[in-house]
């Protein structure tokens, strides 16, 4: 019996039913008087009209002046939410006639761009957001230049280091201040495998060769297993964090300076890929898993004791406090090259969109949120494991005093010789980042040379810049 | 007035499927000919972006070429493995005694677990220095191969991974395993049929339309294999697990090439349905319906 069968007026007779046998009248009959038959058709398309209830958030532009803040994603620690959601009271309580609705970012970094640019795309972008580099290149950011020409003095806008507001200028405009703090990429050691086995502590003086005669001392097999228990060191060698400082201070670089030419085929290049493949694979002092990603494997083992050193982010300094163990640590400098020093820089900028209804109260807003007192604040809170990008407060008793690392300074002097990476200037960068990188993970995996990787690797990024030149030579064109 | 009753009823599901299903889909189609970046306006290009995919050797055609076939890759072990493994399992569960219960509960857990946090636990697992399974193979002396760091054994691992939810497709067997009717074993019994007999020829033919309809799911979803990559391996190394969903996300959502995602998408289209219709055509041969006769 099937259902079909079931509920048939002849039963269960297979051989009389025919198409004729079906009248569906006898079925809906039984609905057509039944007023409360009707009733849940009735209440679901109520429901449905609930949805019609235009959005009650959104306030009619009367007295008050209402602006949107989203943080960025580095505040999306608990710490960090706290902070912001003080500082946005704080903004409340000196400025009554404007108020500020506080959100939260996405944690995943690469989600930001495209949840902006959908948001711009509908008009319904934050005033006040996370400054995404390759927005600003396309002109959704609205230019600081002549708000800060006004204001200069009273916002001390002189205490920012000038390399920190590199990434959120375009052409000589500002177009976003670095709110949050700076990065830069250092050198973390374990001072106990450190004495343990005797060697000194890094400092200014170690080239790569020192560090890398240093890594072969500190990579250790303790019981004899077969299975190294140590690594001698750690570095994101498929990612700018790890390429930029060797790569860098060989001379090379994936762009040239004003982005019209791939330069990934040349000899600082090839020497620095060289070194980070024979770091794996030829003198056996770099872990099999070395790719990093935020909360991926590698930057927890790094407080677990399972490298020597660690090339990595400042803030990584959050995860060895969370991570507790009672391992000893501090920072020293990245190791210098044959062209000189250089690290990877970020910093974290807020800026505000061009379509914002409301600019001088959301400058107002920008520049409470990048004031002494607010970076001040979220040292004290704990929401900050970034440098201070003003001066006055990164050489301020508030943040040398944090404790450990011992030589906070590190981070600051590291800006003499830190940098930006040119391929998250522009969306079409991130799509040649990724084609560089497949080509050298075959490197890592030692299934190919570094000449042939970085050649077709070339080829690739070629093809992608033409397409980002001749857009841009097409927008220019037009009216 | 009975019309008015019916349109009511359908109603919600209408305008969801309008809005939601049928308006995006006929606007990914015109978007497939354009160049969009969500900011600018749509500009229209014609049959470019399909050429660039499918014509113009390029970066373009080759992620295409090398997206598609390690979904098909994946798709060929997955798919053979989970229905085995799930009629195996089911099989063994289709006892009457009560402790079943419990086995087909624990066998069902992992498919209610959720994408991102399973990744992330298989991702330690699979780590090549520190993870459980090559420290376990250690014990025995073997060497665990980089699993997601290697290039040979990345989808491997992934198809692993993916073994571990066949208990959704258990419970389906289990479902139709019950409904064979208990007398055609006692015919082959009379026979005088081996287990192994009985199963190739009573077990597995009654079974064979929940097999063919879970061909079918497991193919789509297969095709469209998207969170463990995007999660543990991002698509490496070397474009290993650069999964077809995977470079339509990174083309749509990362380098903003919305035309040119869009023409991926439809082209994906074009190919699980034509696969689709292949099985139905191939169906006739081996699916049997409700026990009917085949001469």
């Amino acid at each position: 019996m099937n259902v079909f069968e079931l509920g048939h007026p002849h039963g269960a007779d297979r051989r009389c039913c025919r198409l004729s046998d079906w009248r569906p009248q006898r079925w809906v009959m039984r609905v057509r008087f039944h007023p409360k038959a009707m009733m849940p058709a009735v209440a679901l398309l109520m429901l449905f009209a609930t949805l019609l209830i235009p959005d009650c958030t959104k306030r009619e532009s009367g007295e008050r002046v209402v602006l949107k803040y989203r943080a960025g994603h580095s505040m999306a620690t608990l710490n960090g939410r706290r902070s912001e959601l003080f500082l946005v009271n704080e903004f409340g309580r000196l400025h009554p006639d404007i108020e500020v609705i506080y959100e939260v970012s996405p944690a995943n970094v690469e989600e930001i761009g495209g949840k902006l640019l959908v948001e711009f795309a509908t008009g319904d972008a934050p005033d006040v957001s996370e400054s995404v580099r390759a927005l600003i290149d396309k002109g959704l950011a609205l230019n600081l230049t002549p708000f800060i020409a006004r204001d200069r003095q009273e916002m001390g806008f002189d205490d920012f280091y000038k390399l920190s507001l590199e990434f959120s200028t375009l052409r000589g405009d500002v177009y976003g201040l670095p709110a949050y703090g700076m990065l830069v990429v250092v050198l973390f050691y374990n001072k106990d495998v450190f004495e343990e086995v005797g060697v000194a502590y890094p400092d200014e003086s170690w080239t790569w060769n020192t560090f890398v005669n240093a890594a072969k001392k500190l990579t250790l097999d303790r019981n004899g297993d077969g299975h190294t228990d140590v690594y001698g060191c750690n570095m994101f060698i498929n990612s700018v964090s790890g390429q930029g400082p060797v790569m860098w201070s060989y001379g090379g670089d994936y762009l040239n300076d004003d982005l019209t030419k791939v330069t990934v085929n040349s000899p600082g290049c090839i020497k620095a890929f060289q070194l980070l493949h024979d770091l794996r694979w030829k003198y056996n002092v770099l872990p099999r898993l070395s790719e990093g990603r935020e909360g991926t494997p590698a930057v927890m083992m790094f407080s677990s004791g399972a490298f020597a050193m660690d090339v990595n982010h400042a803030h990584l300094i959050r995860f060895l406090r969370s991570a507790g163990g009672n391992m000893r640590w501090d920072v020293a400098p990245v190791p210098k090259g044959p062209k000189g020093r250089a690290t990877r820089f970020a910093t974290f900028d807020l800026s505000i969109s061009n379509t914002t209804k409301h600019p001088e109260e959301a400058w107002k807003l920008l520049k409470f949120l990048s004031s002494p007192f607010a970076m001040r604040t979220r040292l004290k809170m704990g929401a900050a494991d970034y440098t201070p990008s003003r001066r006055s407060v990164a050489q301020s008793p508030d943040y040398l005093s944090i404790n450990p690392p011992d030589h906070p300074e590190v981070f600051i002097r590291a800006l003499d010789y830190a940098r930006l990476d040119k391929c998250g200037f522009f969306i079409e960068g991130g799509e040649i980042y990724r084609a560089i990188q497949t080509q050298l993970d075959l490197v890592w995996l030692n299934k190919t040379s570094v000449e042939e990787a970085v050649r077709l690797a070339e080829a690739d990024a070629v093809e992608i810049l033409d397409r980002y030149l001749a857009g841009k030579q097409q927008a220019s064109q037009q009216p | 007035m009975e019309n008015l009753a019916g349109y009511l009823f359908i109603s919600p599901w209408i305008i969801g499927f309008l809005l939601f299903g049928l308006f995006p889909f006929l606007s990914s189609f015109l978007l497939s000919f354009c160049r969009w970046d969500i900011i600018t306006p749509t500009q229209f290009v014609g049959l470019d972006n399909y050429a660039r995919i499918l014509v113009r050797e390029g970066i373009d055609s080759r992620l295409f070429r090398k997206s598609l076939t390690n979904t098909v890759y994946y798709s060929s072990l997955a798919v053979p493995l989970g229905m085995i493994g799930g009629i195996s399992i089911a099989l063994l569960l289709n006892k009457p005694q009560r402790i079943m219960r419990v086995f087909r509960t624990i066998y069902y857990l992992p498919a209610v677990t959720s994408g991102v946090a399973v990744a992330l636990l298989w991702a330690w697992l699979f780590n090549a220095d520190f993870g459980l399974i090559n420290s376990f193979l250690r014990k025995f002396g073997i060497i665990g191969p980089a699993w997601l760091e290697s290039q040979e054994w990345a989808i491997p691992a992934l198809v692993i991974m993916g073994l571990w939810g066949v208990g959704g497709s258990m419970v389906i067997y289990l479902a139709g395993l019950q409904s064979i009717p208990k007398h055609l074993y006692e015919v082959a019994d009379i026979d005088g049929a081996s287990g192994f007999r009985k199963l190739i020829h009573v077990t597995l033919p009654m079974l064979s339309p929940t097999i063919f309809f879970t061909l079918i799911g497991g193919i789509i979803a297969s095709f469209q294999v998207f969170v463990p990559a995007y999660v543990m391996t991002r698509g490496g190394p070397g474009n290993a697990t650069l999964f077809y969903v995977l470079n339509l996300y990174f083309n749509a959502f990362e380098y903003f090439r919305m035309g040119h995602a869009c023409a991926l998408a439809w082209i994906l289209f074009v190919i699980i349905l034509v696969l689709t219709l292949i099985q139905f055509k191939l169906a006739k041969r081996w699916v049997y319906y409700a026990g009917e006769l085949r001469t």
